[in-house]
């Protein structure tokens, strides 16, 4: 695991990677899931809003407008990380990244959003359960690099 | 024109520009789209600013708009400003906001 002091010492080391999808996490938060709502109204720890459920809120469809939100260029990523920061109340943020062209579970996709070629989304390909994509976001975390923000000393 | 996911996210830009008595922001997000540079960095930085109010509203457990899970919206607007002004010519404005928060 490798630590950084600060975000600009983040930028020169994910830099080095041509294309990446990055999420900016604060610390003790799951890099894929929501394991409450304080961010938003979930089903299976998956954000409503992040994906097209079915009424019944038990399937994800497929939209290629709607995933899970990755930065996939340090300018989005440094607006990301620098609103997470807002929001963390003094914690850590950290950042979880993968190369664009990992290997992802069967029925998802990295999709560039079409207003921001620098914000991409994880979107699923094919109809599944809800319960079926948490696994697979479990999966896709589990592949994840991280780049851990250090804490200030008291 | 400013492209929203959601219309909320266009009432919470205005109902925070008009707490704020943000004049100039509001007719812009009234208008839609922003005309000059000027423009463009203004509405930025009342983002970043706006921002600091919804963490605050929230930590109150206020509901804006109707709204409670105020960090969700604020992400979704980001991601629609950002990209109206960055697609549209005003990435040096939106960076130098930013950059601004540092």
């Amino acid at each position: 695991m490798e630590q950084f002091r600060i975000i600009g010492d983040i930028r020169e080391y994910i830099k080095s990677f041509d294309a990446f999808c990055a999420r900016s996490i604060q610390r003790g938060d799951h890099p894929t899931l929501y394991m409450n709502d304080e961010q938003g109204k979930t089903y299976s720890n998956i954000r409503e809003k992040d994906y097209q459920f079915s009424a019944c809120k038990k399937w994800v469809i497929p939209n290629s407008q709607k995933g899970l939100s990755f930065s996939a260029r340090w300018q989005h990523l440094k607006d990301k990380y620098k609103l997470k920061k807002k929001w963390s109340k003094g914690n850590p943020v950290d950042v979880y990244w993968v190369i664009e062209r990992c290997d992802l579970p069967v029925g998802l996709e990295f999709v560039a959003d079409e207003r921001d070629k620098e914000h991409y989304f994880l979107t699923v390909t094919e109809r599944m359960l809800a319960t079926q994509l948490r696994e697979k976001l479990i999966f896709v975390a589990n592949r994840m690099s991280v780049i851990r923000e250090v804490q200030k000393a008291l | 024109m400013i492209s929203y996911r959601y219309d909320k996210e266009h009432d919470i830009l205005l109902y925070y520009a008009k707490q704020l008595s943000e004049d100039k922001i509001s007719r812009i997000i009234e208008k839609g789209r922003v005309d000059s540079s000027e423009e463009a960095y203004s509405l930025a930085k009342f983002f970043w600013q706006m921002v600091d109010l919804l963490v605050e509203d929230a930590d109150q457990g206020k509901k804006v708009c109707g709204e409670e899970n105020l960090q969700e919206w604020s992400e979704l607007i980001l991601n629609s400003l950002r990209a109206y002004l960055r697609g549209n010519g005003y990435g040096e404005e939106w960076d130098r906001a930013s950059d601004d928060e540092e």
